[in-house]
């Protein structure tokens, strides 16, 4: 009996250790530290203010803010708007080759952020291949400016995170029962109202998922913006790093973490009531 | 002689009470079933000497050593789960072996015992075949080879049919019998099925709230139950309140509703105490009736008769609103053993059949 | 004509996908070094790839990163796993919120969180700090991994084998580990993957004494570009192809 309570100790002791160690500690950190007022020499010094989160709501910096907001906003919608048919389309699609297609979306979802982006500007610099290709052909006379626009760190971005939305929403697709599509059919139900009425909502959880997963690392991608997007575009992250790194102003730095952290747990807490609701629904 | 004995074991678990307070004597050889409803302790007790669970207090002895504190390891006791609990990544060869190859047995005498254990529980051939191919059954006989290839001194049965339909289940019973009579080990069986306990045991315990309410042979259990608990559990009974209204000698009057009867005192009860006199539908006896009913009749009226082939059920209704559940044997010679619905019948029994008790 | 609708919009974001990736890869193969036309099939790149010092030092380090931090991930994640699925303990919950909440925070907070931690404890940021970040963000996938296996598995046969006489690590050796086994693998290569492409938190964390790929990656994309990233980040790519599809056989097996 004793053997079996140590061994139970020790593999939930070093794993809870290193959870508080290495995430509760620097988490703890972090707030604490955003509360604490900039200094020279040292990374921050009492007294305890809550002036950096003042500055945040200043204009220069809300305007900051709310520009990665809206980036993050439309990237999810338009990942949104990609996946949704894809991954119908995928959960639609014959049993046999379902894994093989699955396969062929998670490959790049592990593949490094980093690479892939750096095809991206292959792609789309002033003698990339795009241009290249347009040129040649004749179809324009001088060459496009992709990069560093928005419109590259949209793509940039859509890229990024295209898989992280379509797995959620696979997931949920693929589970949905097809029979209530056909009772909603049975009903008299044309396809749009099929769609409305039963896949939508069946498909709730999945979009949230998937919105959670992508808007959040959405405004922590900096080195999107900072190899495809102009000399303006700038993310949270992009902020964050600067006032870590660059300007050396910990407590505002931090100041904005806590305001991303707190995104991340409106966003999961919305998440939550929505799928409890949704259980409650479903067990009904 | 004893095999195991329980001296007083408490358990409990989140500050509830399982177990309380124990004393059981385990003989050597025999078929013990610990019967209770879902959450009498009886899996408890299993899992204790199983050596799975430690009790809080109280002694645990094992062929006259106390093993307590022993871990399931060492204990040379085997276990069938209800589950089955087979490895999945093993074969049908290897689970059985499991045991054997953690005691460092040469290869060759693991064969052997093996393919016995397999002949023992009629799945020759199968030792390559992966758990999951398995059927419901077969799966059960692995786990019961598994355990009993280690020739342990006792077997421990928690639920193990509970999981197979009820033509299965029969059949099981049956082989279960024999090999107990082949290996001659003792058994615990778990279950909450009385009539199982009473086909497979040699003694039966009945359990309820973690207390031991009757232990004896399942003749004992069925035909003299000692409380309310054990007589409602196995099988079925009837129940009437009465009051003892005389003494005559070994035999008492009783008063149940307003109808006087004579029945056995078996229990020293005294005048004027209240008493619950318990009869299984079996043995009722109904007679059509004229008018009145004759003494130590009560008279009832039929509410169901269902015929179930080698009876006819008959569920009564007393004049007071109690129900009356009588099984009668169909002879074909007898006709009128049909009765219509709201038939006025009475009903009573034969003196010495019934088991009074206290009123507690 | 809906048919047609349906393999189109598919394809399309399958081109959209791999498109760049298969450019890339293609182009690593490409003799011209400055202008994007086609100018013969050349293994030029790869060979300057295996010369240029800086860049396969800093490919060994990610390596060896990356089998580290894996290898102590899985090996923590997994009893952790185990033990959390089996065994009765207090805080279960909280443990699995911990868990999830690794894995949903933004790579960018865990990156100054944990360059916050090392400075204030006066670490010095190089390899020890970039393998305890790694393992961290490791951790959580593997015991969400192999949690998920085992929980398909009855917990009655920890029972069975202890009934047969195993002790405590013959249990976990002989039956739990073989049971979860690939489960354990593929947390193992998706531990290893992670770890080999993370940009974000490595860049908070590590040190100018310790360079890695993907850091590399990045300056060298930012200041200017040499073709032999072409060819750095093809063999990258195929690596972390060969891991997750082997990680995906395993985890398939599960099906079965």
């Amino acid at each position: 009996m004793n053997e079996r309570q140590g061994f139970k100790f020790f593999a939930v002791f070093l794993n809870m250790a290193w959870f508080a160690v290495f995430v509760l500690v620097p988490g703890l950190m972090v707030v604490v530290v955003s509360f604490l007022a900039r200094a020279t020499g040292t990374f921050f010094a009492l007294p305890f203010t809550l002036s950096h989160y003042r500055e945040l709501m200043d204009p220069v910096y809300a305007r900051v803010l709310g520009n990665s907001l809206i980036y993050s906003l439309n990237t999810t919608l338009l990942c949104l708007f990609i996946s949704y048919p894809f991954a119908w389309l995928l959960s639609r699609a014959p049993r046999q080759k379902r894994p093989l297609l699955l396969m062929m979306v998670i490959i790049p979802f592990w593949t490094s952020s980093l690479i892939r982006t750096y095809a991206l500007v292959i792609l789309m610099k002033a003698n990339g291949i795009i241009n290249t290709v347009l040129l040649a052909t004749g179809i324009i006379s001088e060459p496009l400016p992709m990069l560093y626009t928005d419109f590259a760190v949209y793509v940039g971005l859509v890229y990024s995170l295209l898989p992280f939305m379509i797995l959620p929403l696979y997931a949920v697709m693929e589970k949905m029962d097809t029979r209530l599509m056909e009772a909603a059919r049975d009903l008299g139900a044309t396809g749009f109202q099929v769609f409305y009425h039963v896949v939508l909502p069946l498909s709730l959880p999945g979009i949230m998922a998937g919105c959670i997963m992508v808007f959040l690392p959405a405004m922590g991608l900096f080195y999107i913006p900072d190899l495809l997007g102009g000399a303006k575009t700038m993310l949270v992250g992009n902020f964050i790093k600067n006032q870590f790194l660059t300007t050396v102003n910990w407590p505002f730095g931090s100041a904005a973490s806590v305001f991303l952290l707190l995104l991340m747990v409106l966003m999961l807490g919305i998440y939550f009531f929505l799928s409890s609701r949704f259980n409650r629904n479903q067990a009904s | 002689m004893t095999v195991v004995r329980l001296q007083n074991v408490s358990k409990s678990f989140n500050n509830q009470a399982v177990i309380d307070n124990l004393c059981l004597d385990i003989f050597k050889g025999e078929f013990l079933t610990l019967l209770g409803p879902s959450g009498c302790g009886k899996t408890t007790v299993l899992r204790l000497i199983a050596g799975l669970e430690t009790c809080d207090s109280g002694t645990l002895f094992i062929n006259g050593r106390d093993q307590t504190r022993l871990p399931a390891c060492e204990r040379d006791v085997n276990t069938v789960f209800q589950s089955y609990a087979l490895f999945p990544h093993m074969n049908v060869f290897d689970n059985i072996a499991f045991g054997l190859t953690l005691k460092k047995i040469p290869a060759r005498q693991i064969r052997d015992r093996v393919q016995e254990a397999l002949e023992l529980v009629k799945l020759e051939g199968l030792n390559n075949r992966p758990i999951h191919q398995l059927s419901g059954g077969q799966q059960q006989r692995v786990a019961i080879a598994r355990a009993i290839v280690n020739r342990p001194l006792i077997l421990l049965l928690d639920e193990p049919l509970s999981a197979l339909d009820y033509k299965l289940r029969k059949q099981m019973r049956l082989d279960l019998r024999q090999l107990h009579r082949k290996l001659g080990i003792t058994f615990v069986f778990v279950t909450h099925d009385q009539e199982e306990a009473l086909t497979l045991s040699d003694r039966v315990v009945v359990m309820n709230h973690g207390r031991i309410q009757q232990t004896g042979t399942p003749k004992d259990i069925y035909e003299t139950p000692v409380n309310l608990f054990v007589a409602d559990f196995v099988g079925e009974s009837n129940i009437f309140d009465a009051t003892v209204t005389k003494l005559l000698g070994p035999d008492m009057e009783i008063r149940i509703q307003g109808v006087s009867k004579m029945v056995e005192n078996r229990r020293g009860f005294q005048e004027g105490q209240a008493v619950k006199v318990l009869l299984r539908p079996e043995d009722m006896t109904v007679e059509r009736t004229r008018q009145q009913c004759p003494e130590g009749f009560l008279p009832a009226q039929v509410k169901e008769m269902i015929y179930k082939g080698t009876t006819v059920d008959l569920i009564l209704r007393l004049d007071n609103g109690q129900q009356v559940f009588v099984t009668e044997f169909f002879n074909e010679d007898e006709q009128d053993i049909f009765y219509d619905v709201n038939e006025r019948v009475c009903v009573s029994w034969i003196k010495g059949w019934e088991v009074t008790l206290a009123d507690e | 004509m809906k048919r047609w609708i349906k393999i189109s919009w598919v394809s399309v974001v399958f081109a959209f996908l791999y498109g760049p990736l298969l450019v890339l890869m293609v182009f690593s193969f490409n003799q011209a070094r400055y202008t994007t036309a086609w100018q013969g099939f050349s293994l030029e790149w790869y060979q300057r790839l295996l010369g240029n010092q800086q860049l396969l030092d800093a490919f060994f380090n990610s390596l060896t990163v990356a089998f580290f931090s894996s290898l102590v991930a899985t090996f923590m994640g997994t009893l952790g796993a185990f033990v959390v699925a089996w065994y009765r303990f207090a805080g279960r919950k909280l443990f699995f919120g911990l868990v999830y909440s690794v894995m949903m925070s933004p790579d960018i907070v865990m990156g100054i969180s944990l360059l916050m931690l090392f400075i204030m404890a006066g670490l010095t940021p190089g390899f020890f700090t970039l393998l305890a970040a790694h393992i961290t963000f490791c951790l959580p996938f593997v015991i969400v991994l192999v949690h998920a296996r085992i929980s398909g598995f009855d917990p009655a046969v920890v029972d069975a084998a202890r009934d047969l006489g195993a002790r405590e690590h013959e249990v976990f050796f002989r039956i739990i580990l073989p049971m979860i086994l690939p489960a354990v693998l593929a947390g193992w290569l998706l531990s290893f993957t992670l770890s080999l492409d993370d940009v974000i938190i490595s860049f908070f964390v590590t040190g100018p004494g310790f360079e890695i790929l993907p850091l590399k990656i990045y300056s060298m994309v930012k200041l200017g570009v040499t073709p032999e990233v072409n060819a750095l980040c093809t063999v990258l790519f195929i690596l972390t192809l060969a891991a997750v599809l082997a990680a995906h056989v395993l985890i398939k097996e599960k099906k079965k």
